[in-house]
């Protein structure tokens, strides 16, 4: 692809604060129309990331091109073309929903008789319309959430940055703004979104996985589960479904040859080193009196995926500290 | 590339929608705006009146030397005033007990009568002379009670002389009274403690007026602009195409209208309330006292570009504001102070306003006098605007 092609690119992207590094070496291309999920733990670097994007906060050093435009030695050029939705609730408490619209719009020159339609259409895209005469601050968190989209949409931007839009939403409404979130996208839209949540990751064209200001991986998310050090590392996943569980959850773990094992709702998720059959698994929650309602090999989900990768971060960090150590 | 070149550093459309907003917001809380226009005001006149009390019925410490009745019809004189009062109580043998009465602050003033007194008075050979001490550590009231006495001395001694007309050949007097004109006057001689220096009230007013229209200005400019950095809405401001110029302009518009109206409300307090006339032209004052305003925007906006909170902002006010206070000639005199202070104070605006309101209010000049420090006033003004739009990067952290 050419550059052009590329919604958001970074080439080597840094980002200090005195002696922390919040982003370190970032390399990213993201397509035109994708929807990027950005996941990572806290302080990990995601908001950072997308403030330098947004050509709010300089980096220490690197590149980083938005919509063709490149943010760090003009950051006013893409001001119009992005959209942003910052992880704290940012328009004015003591306006009411139409007058931060109306003041957004403006800013962005959305004025006039198209205007006032384009504001028309978010609001009802949004289905904020019954709140317009509130006060922002008498919202409660899901509706600020939602009137923060709509500020950040009013003006048809290419590409829309948004930091942890679902953190305080409620399941249904969870659900209505991915599906907004798709049909933007699939009108061309370029979504960059921030989340904890593994099933909105899922639902993702593309993630990308920071963890300590590093990105570990990115690619989409069925990319992702067969990676080598994925399916190579850990090749036995069982979901395991068996009573009684928190009990049967510590026989599995005092069993030598499984590497790990997770609660997920009514069943477990087994990881048994390579080689091990399910049979044998079976044998041995039989013989310490459990009663094994059903078992089968499952995929890696992409939490899996992402533990296991933090894992193996660890590890090789602490193997580089210890080598240096050693050399020293 | 062109298309950034091309850019005006400021459009209407942008100060317009920034200034309809601040307003919508300001409409919200009229609280604020109703205490952010009065309270000047209130300063202004706490502070007066901290320095101009009521001048009436001071207990006054007398020390008689003299004891005869020329002695006696003076201080009655005094008595009878409004000012001062005396009563038997107040007689002390020694001029050292008056002084050192004052200096315990047990009196504001004393009266110190010479034993020659009387026969001078008699005699009209020359002036009587009579002391008044009083306590300088308030200026406004020492210069007030220095002010009372004179006009009650200077009653007496026309009241000696007419009576001296009448007759114009005391029996005991030597031939030549006529040739001494002074003869039966008496003369005060004062001595202030503590405060040989005075400063009235009508030499402070003025400027506590500037002072506080500057720290005001200063503190709600910063404030505008701090608060939205602080609630996080200069962040989602910044991501959209809004220039910077207009941002400042459009936020600070509103503030500098309620500094002009409340220049304008203090000044009038000033005159109707602590009945300080201004002797120069009112227009140019207010001429120079909305450039003043301006440079007090100025400073408010480059405070804003350096601070995260509000509380910073307070005490980075604070902080500049103090010493200014001492070395832009509010307090004490420039023309002492060594050339590298020098150098600061005159590159202070309120140093210039100062000269400028002290000028217009007590000595009646105008702008064919003053015009060295308009001028660069203005320049000041420009400067710090300029300077404060520069800084301020679009740039959150
Ligand atoms: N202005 C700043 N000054 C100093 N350090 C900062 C600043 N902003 C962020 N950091 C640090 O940079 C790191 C990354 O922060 P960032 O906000 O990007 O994390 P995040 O991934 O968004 O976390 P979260 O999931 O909690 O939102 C953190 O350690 C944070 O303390
Ligand atoms: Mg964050």
């Amino acid at each position: 692809m050419t550059s052009q092609e590329w919604a958001i690119q970074t080439e080597h992207l840094y980002r200090r604060f005195n002696d922390k590094t919040a982003v370190t070496d970032l390399n990213l291309s993201i397509a035109r129309g994708e929807i990027f999920g950005f996941l990572g733990p806290n302080g990990s670097g995601k908001s950072t990331t997308i403030k330098m994007l947004c050509g709010l906060l300089p980096p220490t050093s690197g590149t980083a091109t938005v919509s063709g435009v490149n943010v760090v030695a003009d950051p006013e050029a893409v001001r119009s073309k992005i959209g942003y939705m910052p992880q704290k609730f940012s328009l004015y408490e003591d306006l009411t929903v139409q007058e931060n619209l109306d003041f957004y719009s403006h800013l962005y020159g959305v004025t006039g008789k198209a205007g006032h339609l384009r504001k028309q259409e978010v609001i009802e895209l949004v289905g904020i319309s019954r709140y317009q005469r509130y006060l922002a601050k008498h919202l409660s968190g899901g509706w600020k959430q939602r009137l923060a989209l709509c500020c950040a949409l009013v003006h048809e931007p290419e590409i829309i940055f948004l930091d942890e839009p679902t953190a305080s939403m409620d399941p249904v409404a969870r659900r209505e703004l991915w599906d907004l979130l798709f049909s933007l996208a699939s009108a061309g839209v370029t979504l960059f979104v921030t989340t904890h949540y593994m099933d909105e990751a899922e639902r993702c064209s593309s993630v990308g996985y920071i963890y300590n200001s590093r990105l570990i991986v990115s690619g989409g998310p069925d990319e992702l589960k067969q990676i080598r050090q994925i399916v190579g590392h850990n090749n036995q996943r069982f979901e395991v479904i068996c009573r009684p569980l928190v009990k049967t959850f510590n026989i599995v773990k005092s069993l030598d040859y499984v590497e790990d094992v997770t609660i997920f709702g009514q069943a477990l998720h087994v990881v048994t080193q390579q080689g091990i059959q399910a049979e044998q698994l079976q044998k041995d929650l039989s013989a310490s009196g459990v009663s094994v309602i059903s078992q089968r090999p499952i995929e890696p989900s992409l939490e899996d995926v992402f533990v296991t990768l933090t894992q193996i971060n660890i590890e090789e960090e602490r193997r580089i500290a210890e080598e240096q150590s050693l050399s020293v | 590339m062109s298309d950034t070149a091309k850019k005006p550093r400021w459009t209407w459309d942008g100060i317009r929608s920034i200034f309809r907003k601040e307003l919508l917001q300001l409409m919200r809380d009229p609280y604020l705006v109703a205490f952010i226009i009065t309270l000047p005001i209130i300063q202004l006149v706490i502070s007066g009146l901290a320095i101009q009390r009521d001048l009436k019925h001071i207990e006054t410490i007398v020390c008689n030397y003299d004891q005869r009745n020329a002695s006696y019809d003076l201080l009655n004189a005094f008595d009878n005033s409004t000012f001062f009062d005396i009563n038997d109580k107040n007689y002390v043998n020694s001029d050292q007990a008056v002084f050192q009465a004052i200096r315990q602050g047990r009196y504001r003033v004393g009266i110190i009568i010479p034993p020659d007194y009387s026969s001078k008075i008699l005699s009209g050979s020359e002036p009587a002379e009579i002391n008044v001490v009083v306590d300088g550590a308030n200026a406004s009231i020492a210069k007030g009670i220095v002010n009372a006495a004179s006009l009650i001395v200077a009653q007496e001694s026309k009241a000696s002389l007419e009576s001296q007309m009448l007759n114009p050949y005391p029996s005991d007097s030597s031939s030549n009274s006529g040739s001494t004109p002074a003869a039966g006057s008496i003369s005060l001689v004062t001595k202030v403690l503590y405060n040989p220096d005075l400063m009235s009230a009508y030499f402070l007013i003025p400027g506590i007026l500037a002072i506080i229209m500057h720290m005001m200005t200063i503190l709600f400019t910063s404030f505008a602009i701090v608060r939205e950095r602080e609630n996080g809405t200069l962040e989602q401001l910044m991501v959209t195409p809004i220039r910077v110029a207009d941002l400042m302009i459009g936020k600070v518009l509103p503030y500098a209208a309620i500094g002009f109206l409340d220049m304008i409300l203090t000044l009038i307090v000033m005159v109707c309330f602590f009945e300080i006339s201004i002797s120069g032209n009112f227009w140019f004052l207010c001429g120079a006292s909305v450039i003043f305003i301006l440079t007090s925007l100025g400073i408010g906006l480059l405070i804003s570009t350096t601070c995260q909170s509000q509380v910073q902002a307070i005490q980075l006010t604070m902080g500049l504001l103090l010493p200014s206070l001492l070395i832009s000639g509010f307090v004490f005199p420039l023309e002492p102070m060594p050339w590298f202070i020098k150098i600061v104070s005159y590159s202070l605006p309120l140093t210039y306003y100062l000269e400028i309101i002290r000028g217009v209010v007590i000595k009646g000049t105008g702008f064919m006098e003053l015009w060295p420090q308009t001028v660069l006033l203005t320049i000041l003004a420009i400067v710090l605007l300029g300077a404060s739009i520069n800084r301020f990067k679009k740039q959150v952290v």
